[in-house]
């Protein structure tokens, strides 16, 4: 795979991205705010481009960043136990399992016939921005029963982990044997000969 | 909701993360609907998933701890852990499912996987 000039512009913008990042944590005193912005605004354009782009192997590599970024976001959410667990799942495991997907289903570079224009500007028009304005407007709209403060800045890993063997024992078990479930139809249905 | 349009947007409420959530969740169900290939269909389902996740993390922070349930203020975080115990679980056998698709189909185009409709 060849570097396209747009590919190059994406890293470009992704590094920069980065060093604004790493300056306003050190330097500014709204550090939340201005990390909070980059990384919705990186995350977001990853995203559209993920959507859009033409070729499937770049959009795989886009959901990883966008994965990335949401990690970044829960940082800032002080949900550092989950920002590493979407870190080590989503970008780790589940972006690299695409990758694969898109490897052993190619195509020899055929690409796939995409819907017309029509077709996408309705789509576009009705489905997306009609729900993206309700649900903006029931967000700023909406009167949410919130604490006074947010939730201070603590470690509260082992919360979570009280939390899982006392009141979220049985979904914990539950969770345990969807992955077993998963893991073996997985196996079962890929497998080449059948059963 | 009082105060200048430079505060709302300099101090982060909750509002802005379910709006940056509201927007991932647009752009993830344009991908559903509108591309034809089947992996990029799965990857837009995540990206919905990661939506909802950051709904329920962003109320995590910002709710009331009385008014939350069971768990505290951390309901929300537990919630997105099942989500993304699931999502993981769901991508796993949909990947699978798609590697047998194009096995039997020699395709990917989901409007050529037309056997089960009339």
């Amino acid at each position: 795979m060849t570097l396209r000039f747009a590919d190059k512009l994406v890293f470009g913008l992704l590094f920069s991205a980065a060093f604004l990042l790493l300056i306003s944590i050190l330097l500014f005193n709204h550090g939340e705010t201005v990390a909070f912005y980059v990384l919705s605004i990186t995350m977001i354009s990853a995203a559209m481009g993920m959507v859009v782009v033409r070729d499937i192997i770049r959009s795989a590599f886009l959901l990883a960043l966008t994965f990335l970024c949401m990690g970044g976001l829960y940082v800032v959410l002080n949900a550092t136990f989950l920002a590493a667990a979407q870190i080590l799942i989503y970008a780790g495991a589940v972006a690299i399992l695409f990758v694969f997907g898109v490897m052993l289903t190619h195509q020899g570079g055929v690409d796939l016939p995409e819907h017309t224009f029509e077709f996408k500007l309705m789509t576009l028009i009705f489905v997306v921005c009609g729900l993206l304005l309700l649900l903006v407007r029931a967000v700023w709209g909406g009167m949410w029963r919130l604490g006074a403060d947010p939730m201070p800045v603590e470690n509260n890993i082992s919360k979570i982990g009280e939390l899982f063997f006392s009141t979220y024992l049985l979904p914990f078990e539950i969770a345990s044997v969807i992955l077993l479930m998963a893991l073996m139809g997985a196996i079962l249905i890929a497998r080449k000969e059948p059963a | 909701m009082n105060g200048t349009l430079t505060q709302q947007m300099v101090h982060i409420s909750v509002q802005h993360y379910l709006v940056v959530a509201a927007i991932l969740f647009c752009i993830g169900l344009y991908g559903v609907t509108a591309s034809r290939n089947l992996i990029k269909v799965l990857m837009s389902i995540e990206l919905l998933l990661n939506a909802v996740n950051l709904n329920f993390i962003a109320f995590s922070k910002y709710i009331n701890p009385e008014a939350a349930g069971a768990g505290g203020a951390l309901t929300g975080q537990m919630v997105a852990i099942f989500v993304i115990t699931v999502a993981a679980a769901e991508a796993g056998v949909g990947l699978a499912i798609a590697l047998n698709v194009f096995k039997h189909f020699k395709t990917m185009d989901i409007d050529k996987l037309h056997l089960m409709k009339w």
